[in-house]
């Protein structure tokens, strides 16, 4: 719980730091940031965030995922009202004294619980390396559903899902057509939709809305740079340039070495004979 | 007496001399010292003056297609070692290696990487040095390139991006930066790499990688 009224103090900034609004904590070292995207995952409602009781960002709507920030650590507290409503607003999610943690990745997620209650989660995004060719996948369910199964060109890539979890796999790049069942059935819920999952990137889809109001969508991240380059070049089987090498750099000691001797000794025992 | 001593001195003049000169031929023909990784290093004095270049270059640049796909490199030559060949994207092999076709006549493009046109990073195209499969490749002559050579690649979209070499880069394989020969960042440049050194027939593979590194032309 620690953890979450943490970092969405740090969700409240990120907006007020997109919107340029800046409201500076306590003078904070460069190094002293964090990375933090907010996604707005509660159907329906457009609201207002409020931090130390000044408007953050206004009129997030439904289904929006803020760009990354940098963050000062700082501690704050937090609201979400209704757009509009004002400062003094009734809370739909609310979180006082909460800290911004320096070095951390994170994407706070405001949405429905399983059973449909607004709340915010937040998730620390893994910015770990992935193999030359690789991308990272990962799937959050952040709806109210129950349990699901999301599948990678028909095949179960993770099992069992639930709000509000994540799963995540390295896989090679390339596009696969997802989709979102119903855990243990063939039922589809969401998709099927195509990913480009791009190498060295960490493609991260969000499963928001409400089953029973059957507005079920996905939501789409994507954090680049994870890269690693290939192991080697290996440029060479025949073997064949080594040895014409070879041959060929004895052949001219040898060439170069027996000309040099007779240039000198032909002359020589010329002269003697000739004395 | 004077005859055979002379006889003698001719002879031990000649050998001395034979050997001294074989000596220095194959001092002459050595195999290149292998250069640290640091070599594939982008000189942050140049480097940084280029990109911190204030004003935004206008670029004609092709961006990618309705499709998310990009125009691939299809074509690599140089004309100083009269190298032609027809070039396929690819990825990485199962050990994790940069993947290159069977034939010593057909280059590879690292797929993952940057490509012709994008604003930095290098473009890496290899070619097997030789291949048990059709012998010596045109790549083997690029020892013989000299600052200031020329190298195209050509594109699917039919555009042509000119290079110019920089430098070529004798480096063990053993200490070869990848980081550095496959990076993403720093001014646009061509990695043309093969095979050199050392062959080891336990493994079937070079000692040391040859690489030619040579600077995009500007747009």
């Amino acid at each position: 719980m620690n953890t979450t009224r943490t970092l969405a103090a740090g969700a409240a900034f990120a907006a007020t730091a997109g919107l340029g609004l800046a409201i500076t904590p306590s003078p904070a070292h460069a190094a002293d940031t964090a990375t933090v995207s907010v996604l707005h995952g509660v159907p329906g409602v457009t609201v207002d965030v409020w931090a130390n009781g000044k408007p953050l960002l206004t009129n997030f709507k439904p289904g929006t995922l803020t760009d990354p920030q940098q963050l000062p650590a700082g501690t704050y507290d937090l609201k979400v009202t209704a757009a509009g409503a004002g400062a003094g607003g009734k809370a739909l999610i609310e979180a006082n004294g909460v800290k911004v943690p320096a070095g951390a990745n994170a994407t706070v997620v405001a949405h429905l619980s399983a059973d449909g209650k607004p709340e915010l989660t937040p998730f620390v995004n893994d910015t770990s390396k992935v193999a030359a060719g690789q991308a990272r996948l990962t799937v959050r369910h952040t709806a109210a559903a129950p349990a699901v199964d999301v599948r990678a060109n028909g095949k179960a890539a993770f099992q069992n899902l639930v709000n509000p979890k994540e799963a995540k796999a390295d896989l090679p790049a390339g596009m696969i057509s997802a989709d979102v069942t119903l855990a243990g059935t063939d039922t589809v819920a969401i998709g099927p939709a195509d990913l480009d999952l791009k190498e060295g990137t960490n493609t991260i889809v969000y499963a928001w809305g409400s089953a029973s109001d059957k507005n079920l969508k996905l939501a789409t991240q994507t954090i680049s740079g994870l890269h690693s380059a290939p192991g080697g070049v290996p440029s060479g089987t025949g073997g064949q340039v080594a040895s014409d090498a070879q041959r060929q750099r004895v052949a001219t000691v040898l060439t170069v070495a027996v000309v040099a001797g007779a240039l000198v000794y032909v002359p020589m025992r010329r002269r003697r004979n000739e004395g | 007496m004077a005859l055979a001593r002379s006889r003698r001195l001719a002879a031990t003049t000649a050998l001395a001399v034979a050997v001294t000169a074989g000596g220095a031929a194959a001092w002459a023909t050595r195999e290149p010292t292998a250069q640290s990784s640091r070599a594939l290093a982008v000189p942050t004095s140049t480097s940084g003056a280029r990109s911190a270049d204030p004003t935004p270059t206008p670029t004609s640049v092709p961006t990618a297609d309705p499709a998310g796909r990009r125009p691939v490199p299809t074509r690599v030559v140089v004309d100083r070692i009269g190298a032609d060949l027809p070039l396929v994207a690819l990825g990485v092999d199962r050990a994790g290696r940069m993947a290159l076709p069977s034939s010593s006549h057909v280059g590879a493009w690292y797929r993952f990487g940057p490509a012709p046109g994008d604003t930095a990073g290098a473009v890496v195209v290899s070619s097997h040095v030789d291949s048990s499969e059709d012998g010596v490749g045109p790549l083997s002559r690029i020892g013989r390139l000299h600052r200031g050579d020329r190298i195209t690649v050509r594109t699917s979209d039919g555009r042509s991006y000119g290079y110019r070499v920089e430098r070529v880069v004798h480096i063990d394989k053993t200490s070869l930066d990848t980081g550095l020969l496959f990076s993403r960042s720093g001014p646009p440049r061509l990695h043309l790499v093969t095979c050199g050194g050392e062959f080891d027939r336990s493994t079937g593979h070079y000692e040391q990688n040859v690489v030619a590194v040579a600077a995009a032309d500007r747009p």
